[in-house]
């Protein structure tokens, strides 16, 4: 019985295996390829893709990725921690009300938000109008880094939410009582007792904003336009454009391994810290 | 008269149209243990969250060494609070979770370090200052709590069930070491319980509440020797209560009582109890005692034993009284062997008095 | 809301709170706005009130395509065979007892946090090297990938919520082992189930990164068609079918918040 109803996993290993692993194993294989007219896998064996992974053009596409996410990571963080923490400390009904309120925009398509925005930020739009009225002549807001980070900071928001919620559930109300009674400020309780017990919850919530902006394709292309380029957008074009896909493998393998060392080292930073 | 460390002048608070307390007025000498004893529910609780700023008065004044605190914020009260849970910081090692009031204060590093040591040493933790709470043990933990408190040398220290999550043997050790401590630190306890033995053994003043009133306040001695109320006599150990039908002067501060047709007592009172309204009667079973049918006198209850429940030291036996409606509770004595059939039962302690309904 | 408990930092956050709830639930707002107006443009603050771009979708052909041929049928069949796959998987991880069985749970939640554009371009190359063409089957299999997760993380939890003594009992008034978690187990599962079914629904049907590369010509899903006409036809019709998937999606979280309970996603 135990033997064989342990099998029943089987199908998904399956399903996972042909379809997330082998097919990885095949990025990293064309990603050691020379591009080909011929075969459309690439020929030959090489590391000339990773070279130019390094080089100045794609550098410079990690650097700004990287920045961009980071930058909408701590701003996300930020904005987060005071609907997370109202949502933690609210009676059950308002509780109830809020999270289904974070749930909608969690799970709608981030092409209906990135539509928002292209409305109200671009061309002949309310903040474009309202910046005419103030004597600031613009035509669009969208093509911009900050609007890159507007739109970042607004999809990552609720993953970042729901990573502090549970982290946030597990501070006794009592504990914060200790601090304002020992004298803390509630903005010093803040710092010194609520920040530091909901760590594990920011770490893996920071993480995973980091992930998904790092690898956002819309928010970039469309509110970024030609004036930002993030590492998605340079995979999607050397796959369906350019057809450089041993490129297109080598750089989406560099993403792959930025974000998993990323992760490595904040499971033990997170492990060390909570080591005693 | 010195004037009381802490006063509370008709206290109210109530969650929209519920009133939970009020209006309450007691007062702390300095030195005072005081116990807040109640069933769950009665806003014993509540009212230390009221004094130490968790919960805004709706009504009256909380006087701190003579200054009116009602409006003030919990990090401005100089009162230290020892959770029922404990509340330690998790995060941080039984040094830093003590050393934690004096960093918000800016107490410079050598002071710091110089008080942290001795107030753990004080409750005798020293060994365990660079553990964590989850590495503690309950009764550390609670130790903790108590010094993270104590290190500030706040004006008074309330202690909200603080024994009630240890076990029972751990409980009673703690029990004397709290009271010591405190005698020792000449400093003002206000402690919350429902535990009645708890608040007997360790107060010198007792405010017992029942539905968000105080019910009765005075010394240990004085709430189980003289309890104001049926619900006194009742909460606060184990007593037999008796409806009186008639009470007539007997002289000599003694008082002629008749139950009921079979039934008539004699029993002593400073003051008339009918201008106090005192028409029951609180036995303590230890105050009976109780004999075969050939002990029968004048001043005596008459009955018959109807059953028996040993108790090692003492063994207590339920009376059926004589004229007693047949769907009351019998009456409880304490004996040294059982008894059958018909007893007498002879008041002999000082546990019989006049109380309120 | 009373205030009975004390927290002054959630008095000083209430603000601040309300203000990012704005922000993240202003895009949508305005597209749902912008197909309610009048305005023939993507006009905001928009005048009027018509349902007229709701009527004007029926004559849309691509937009209803990709909503009823392609999304909603793709959404289907995905939410169904993730939930079958990953109830067993679920179950599966639960009642073996062998070793690396927590790894293999880490392994099966991956594709929640693995780059879903890593995935798409990797599934792509994939199809594209075995010659295999793209259709709804190699998008759907896209799809269960990034779906069953949450199925599988659903059960888990229903899992380890039931009182492991039920089905013992079960087993104690005499029935089989494979009956007895039929009997008693199954059906306390049922509204984790269905609530892991929702979300893989949800997640199907909201999907652009891997529908960016795996859907082609007539299999292109909603997402993808209103990013395709969003930014070249100023034409609130789009915004009606983007208003359309945002009201699916809340209709169905809402559901399932007030009928099976809390389950974060």
């Amino acid at each position: 019985m135990r033997a064989r109803t342990g099998l029943l996993f089987v199908p998904y290993l399956l399903l996972l295996l042909a379809f997330l692993v082998v097919p990885i194993a095949g990025l990293v294989e064309i990603s050691a390829r020379n591009q080909s007219v011929t075969s459309i896998g690439g020929v030959g064996l090489t590391m000339a893709n990773y070279q130019r992974v390094f080089e100045g053009f794609y550098l410079d596409i990690i650097f700004d990725t990287v920045r961009l996410a980071a930058i909408a990571t701590l701003i996300g963080a930020t904005l987060a921690y005071p609907l997370a923490y109202v949502i933690v400390r609210s009676q059950p009904l308002a509780r109830t009300v809020l999270t289904c309120l974070v749930m909608v925009p969690l799970m709608t398509s981030v092409v209906v938000k990135v539509f928002g925005w292209f409305i109200l930020l671009g061309r002949g739009g309310p903040a474009v109008r309202m910046l005419q009225k103030l004597g600031i002549e613009v035509q669009t807001l969208l093509n911009t880094e900050p609007s890159v980070v507007v739109g970042l900071v607004e999809f990552a928001l609720p993953f970042m939410v729901f990573s502090l919620v549970p982290a946030l559930d597990r501070i006794s109300p009592a504990v914060e009582e200790a601090a304002a009674n020992l004298g803390a400020t509630p903005f010093q309780t803040f710092r010194l007792v609520i920040l530091p017990l909901s760590a594990s919850g920011l770490t893996s919530g920071a993480l995973l904003c980091f992930g998904i902006s790092s690898s956002a394709y819309v928010v970039p292309a469309i509110m970024g336009g030609h004036a930002v380029r993030m590492i998605a957008q340079q995979i999607y074009d050397d796959v369906l454009v350019a057809f450089d896909w041993p490129a297109a493998a080598a750089f989406s393998i560099a993403l792959l391994v930025l974000l998993s060392v990323l992760i490595f080292a904040a499971l033990r930073a997170s492990r060390r810290a909570t080591d005693v | 008269m010195t004037r009381p460390i802490l006063n509370l002048v008709d206290v109210t608070r109530d969650y929209g149209n519920a009133t939970v307390i009020g209006p309450v007025s007691f007062s702390a000498e300095q030195g005072e243990f005081i116990s807040l004893l109640g069933p769950s529910g009665c806003g014993k609780s509540t009212l230390l969250r009221c004094i130490a700023g968790f919960e805004p008065v709706n009504g009256g004044r909380i006087e701190l060494n003579g200054k009116d605190v009602s409006r003030e914020a919990p990090h401005r009260r100089r009162v230290g609070l020892v959770f029922q849970s404990f509340a330690l910081f998790p995060h941080l090692t039984v040094a830093r979770n003590v050393a934690f009031g004096l960093r918000l204060r800016r107490t410079g590093k050598e002071e710091t370090a110089r008080r942290v040591g001795e107030t753990l040493e004080l409750v005798g933790l020293s060994h365990l200052a660079d553990r964590y709470p989850a590495q503690l043990s309950g009764g550390q933990q609670q130790r903790v709590a108590i010094a993270r408190a104590l290190v500030l040398r706040p004006e008074i220290m309330l202690l909200d069930e603080p024994l009630s999550s240890l076990d029972a043997k751990l409980r009673l050790h703690m029990r004397r070491e709290l009271r010591a401590m405190q005698q020792d630190l000449n400093m003002t306890f206000v402690h919350v319980t429902h535990d009645q033995d708890e608040a007997l053994a360790m107060s010198d003043k007792i405010v017992v509440l029942s539905e968000g009133r105080i019910e009765q306040m005075g010394s240990p001695r004085e709430i189980y020797d003289r309890p104001d109320t049926r619900f006194i006599a009742d909460f606060i150990g184990s007593s037999n209560l008796l409806e009186i039908s008639e009470i007539e002067p007997a002289g000599d501060g003694m008082w002629s009582v008749r139950l009921n047709e079979d039934q008539r007592i004699v029993i002593a009172a400073d003051a008339d109890p009918r201008q106090s309204g005192r028409h029951w009667l609180s036995i303590r079973p230890e105050s009976l005692s109780i004999g075969g049918e050939d002990t029968v006198s004048g001043s005596c209850l008459t009955g018959t034993a109807i059953g028996h429940s040993y108790g090692g030291d003492r063994t207590e036996i339920f009376v059926r009284l004589d004229g007693a409606q047949s769907d009351a509770p019998p009456i409880v004595a304490h004996a040294d062997r059982s008894f059958d059939g018909r007893v007498a039962l002879t008041i002999t302690g000082p546990g019989a008095t006049f109380v309120r309904a | 809301m009373s205030d009975r408990r004390f927290s002054p930092l959630r008095r000083l956050f209430l603000v601040p709170a309300a203000a990012v709830l704005c922000f993240m639930l202003l895009p949508m707002t305005v597209v749902v706005l912008i197909a309610l107006g009048e305005s023939a443009t993507y006009e905001f603050p928009p005048r009027g009130l018509t349902l007229h771009w709701f009527s004007n979708l029926l004559h849309a052909g691509p937009l209803l395509n990709a909503l009823f041929l392609t999304s909603l049928p793709l959404a289907l069949t995905v939410a169904a065979a993730s939930l079958v796959v990953g109830t067993l998987a679920a179950v599966g991880l639960t009642r073996g007892r062998f070793l690396g069985r927590s790894a293999l749970e880490v392994f099966f939640l991956t594709p929640v946090v693995f780059p879903q554009i890593l995935l798409g371009v990797a599934l792509f190359l994939l199809f594209a090297r075995a010659n295999v063409p793209l259709t709804l089957v190699t998008l759907g299999i896209g799809h269960v990938v990034i779906c069953t997760p949450y199925v599988i993380r659903a059960v888990l939890a229903g899992i380890g919520g039931i009182d492991p003594r039920i089905e013992e009992a079960a087993r104690n008034l005499g029935a089989p082992p494979a009956r007895a978690f039929m009997m008693a187990t199954l059906p306390l599962l049922r509204s984790s189930m269905l609530s892991g079914a929702v979300f893989a629904f949800i997640v199907s049907f909201s999907d652009v990164n891997i529908a960016l590369f795996l859907s082609a010509g007539d299999t292109t899903t909603l997402p993808i068609r209103i990013l395709a006409e969003m930014e070249w036809n100023n034409d609130p019709t789009i915004a009606a079918a983007a208003t359309l998937q945002v009201s699916i999606i809340s209709v169905l979280l809402i559901l399932v918040q007030r009928f099976i309970g809390t389950v974060r996603a």
